[in-house]
């Protein structure tokens, strides 16, 4: 059985379709990659799978851990395990990364006569991010590119999700954040033996992480899915429009082949 | 006017007369003028005051507050009155504090210094710091005299004329030059007589390089729901000192509150004022004023509102740059919640050269049936002045609160996360332990709300 099981999903926005029939199976432990051209519709799938009220599913079924997940709200699939690390995460004024990361590793809310700052320390220090530094920062708040990734990793990190789907963890990072990003989810997925759904546009993270499986995403659909040693040197090598271009040739071969 | 005021006008002059009789010439005189002047005000239907809701002040009475015996400590308080002062940065230990005021009605019932003030601050300096009853001190001191109403005249309008007239109780405190006050100083006013009007007095005096931080919590307890409290607070900064206030409301459903507080600030004087509105009130209505009238002054003036059930508070505050070089920050932040009103506002004025100002009102409205409005306001003389403002009023975005879902808090968490750490406006010099604890209030107060 699939962790995550999804059959023919279809998401609008403002009654434009997004998803356009995604079918997409994890199962306990695999490390799935999403790829596609921007706009494609990739973080729109991972936010209609945390279930922002926006993304509206219209048809196909969506379950994690055999449960229906469209009845269920934002925190209830967090709850269940499904956790995010956001592209662009929105900056919260006033919230403090440390409390917001001992509310999510279920710690008591801190206390200025404490005098360890306690769990919320190692989540920071597990993504290398100074402590005096970050503790008391509001979240994201004047963060550069690499500092919000690596407090989106602590965040979920603190959550130990069954699931992390991670969206573009290394866009915006330098080659020694990429490094350490790639080995702390390594790391942790072995640990805890979570299963990814990663999206990205580049393979160098992928070094760290072996994928089981990577999914090509175009205009709202998967398009193909197979090995990430071979699908991917085929994407960089043609470029998306190429890629495309060769699959319908394929189609049409297949077509030919069938009916003459 | 109708007849019952002018009774109820007459009837006090009676009381009044008699209770002035212990004070100086000049106070005696300045009061009997004032109560002219509220009467005019009333017979004449003059306009109230600049902003807040009019109401009927003679529906309260400054005199029928009931006398209280003296209590040797803070704990003797009832578990109510206990949880309510802490709820207004009242320390019930006294725990990293100089000392207590307390005053129920109009009685002063407490006054003392703690042992840890005694072995630091008094040990070094035995009179560095005076505190005393307003009424004691106008008897001991006759230069008070001439800062008496000196920044709020008493014709100002009519709610400044009737405390002026009709004051009782109230507090003097004076830093002496150089002495620093490092732990906090609080005072505490309780209203517990049923539409009892608390006029308190507070004049403070920091002289110059002095340091003093004030924690005024006005309160009334469970029992009470109706009355007003109308307090004059008029600070003196002197050169180079340092005076923070911070002052908290936490009233009941049925309360007027009309606090007037005023600070002129001395050269290279620093004054930081915080305003904190948590509790239910029928009307509030504040504006604080800062004259900084030395060179190089600075004043910070920070209103954090939490609007509940149906209150309607009208909170700003303005700063006058008088001397050249002068820099102030009016920040107001309010959450409206229930059916609560919260108008807020801000206003700068510059009359001298190098001036640098900046004001900001944000308002986060919770509740469908809450209203916000602000108003800031710029004015310069000088084109070396620079004066900015910022203003916005919203909810949430949802952004925002789903970022905070999808970490497994749920909407009421989320909600009530944001609300606080927008409410949590960094504060240098504040004491962190102070801060948790205004928090904490906010946290309890939102919980209850949401």
């Amino acid at each position: 059985m699939s962790l995550l099981e999804i059959k023919g999903l279809r998401v609008t926005v403002d009654k434009r379709e997004i998803i356009k029939g995604v079918d997409l199976n994890i199962s306990k432990g695999e490390i799935h990659v999403l790829m596609g051209p921007n706009a494609c519709g990739k973080t729109s799938l991972a936010l209609a799978i945390m279930g922002y009220p926006t993304y509206k599913i219209t048809k196909g079924e969506l379950r994690f851990k055999d449960i229906d997940l469209r009845k269920h709200d934002i925190t209830s699939r967090a709850r269940l395990g499904l956790g995010m690390a956001y592209q662009s995460p929105p900056e919260v004024r006033g919230v403090k990364l440390r409390d917001i990361l001992r509310l999510i590793a279920g710690s008591p809310p801190w206390n200025p006569t404490e005098e360890k700052e306690g769990i919320a320390s190692r989540y920071i220090e597990k993504v290398r991010l100074s402590v005096d530094r970050f503790l008391s920062r509001d979240l994201n708040l004047g963060f550069s590119g690499g500092e919000r990734k690596r407090s989106e990793l602590a965040q979920l990190f603190a959550q130990r999700p069954d699931l992390m789907i991670l969206d573009e963890p290394d866009s915006g990072v330098d080659i020694d954040s990429l490094k350490l990003i790639g080995k702390e989810i390594d790391e942790f997925q072995k640990e805890e033996g979570c299963a990814v759904l990663i999206i990205t546009h580049h393979r160098h993270i992928l070094q760290y992480l072996r994928p089981n499986l990577c999914h090509i995403m175009y205009d709202g659909r998967i398009v193909d899915r197979g090995d990430p040693d071979c699908l991917i040197p085929c994407i960089e090598s043609v470029g998306y429009e190429g890629f495309i271009e060769r699959l319908q040739v394929c189609e049409r071969v297949k077509e030919v082949e069938k009916y003459g | 006017m109708d007849e019952r005021k002018r009774e109820v006008i007459r009837e006090l002059g009676n009381v009044y007369e008699e209770y002035d009789k212990k004070f100086p010439a000049w106070l005696k005189k300045s009061r009997s003028l004032a109560r002219e002047i509220y009467l005019d005000y009333e017979e004449r239907g003059f306009p109230a005051c600049r902003f807040g809701v009019d109401f009927d002040l003679l529906a309260y009475r400054p005199d029928i507050g009931k006398e209280h015996p003296p209590r040797r400590s803070l704990d003797e308080l009832s578990e109510d009155m206990k949880r309510r002062a802490e709820s207004a940065g009242q320390s019930i230990s006294e725990h990293d504090r100089t000392g207590t005021r307390l005053q129920e009605d109009a009685t002063t019932t407490y006054l003392s210094v703690t042992s840890k003030a005694k072995q630091t601050l008094f040990s070094r300096y035995p009179d560095g710091l005076i505190v005393e009853d307003i009424e004691d001190a106008v008897l001991g001191y006759s230069w008070i005299e001439k800062l008496w109403s000196h920044i709020y005249p008493i014709n100002l309008d009519k709610y400044t004329a009737y405390n002026a007239g009709y004051s009782r109780g109230g507090v003097f405190v004076w830093v002496k030059q150089g002495v620093k006050v490092e732990l906090p100083l609080q005072i505490c006013f309780f209203v517990e007589t049923q539409m009892y009007a608390q006029l308190p007095r507070i004049l403070v005096i920091a002289e110059p390089h002095s340091r003093l931080h004030l924690i005024s919590g006005c309160l009334t307890q469970s029992g009470c729901n109706a009355g007003l409290h109308g307090c004059i607070t008029e600070i003196y900064v002197g050169e180079g000192a340092e005076v923070t206030y911070s002052m908290i409301h936490n009233f009941g459903p049925e309360f007027h509150v009309r606090p007037k507080i005023g600070a002129i600030v001395e050269k290279d004087a620093t004054y930081i004022e915080n305003l904190i509105i948590i509790g239910p009130c029928k009307s509030d209505q504040a504006y604080p004023t800062a004259v900084l009238r030395g060179e190089g002054a600075k004043a910070v003036i920070r209103c954090i509102i939490l609007g509940v059930e149906q209150s309607s508070i009208d909170v700003g505050s303005a700063i006058i740059f008088s001397n050249e070089g002068t820099r102030a920050e009016l920040i107001s932040r309010a959450v409206a919640t229930d059916e609560s009103k919260i108008k807020m506002r801000g206003n700068l004025k510059s009359y001298a050269k190098r001036t640098k100002g900046h004001l900001e009102c944000r308002g986060l409205l919770l509740s469908p049936l809450a209203q916000a409005w602000a108003y800031p306001q710029l004015r310069s003389i000088s084109p070396e002045a620079d004066l900015t403002h910022e203003a916005a009023i919203g909810k949430i975005a949802d952004e925002e609160l789903y970022y905070l879902m999808s970490r497994g808090l749920t909407e009421n968490e989320a909600t009530s996360m944001i609300a606080r750490g927008f409410l949590d406006v960094e504060t240098p010099g504040f004491p962190p332990l102070l801060r948790h604890e205004i928090d904490k209030v906010i946290s309890t107060s939102l919980k209850r709300v949401l």
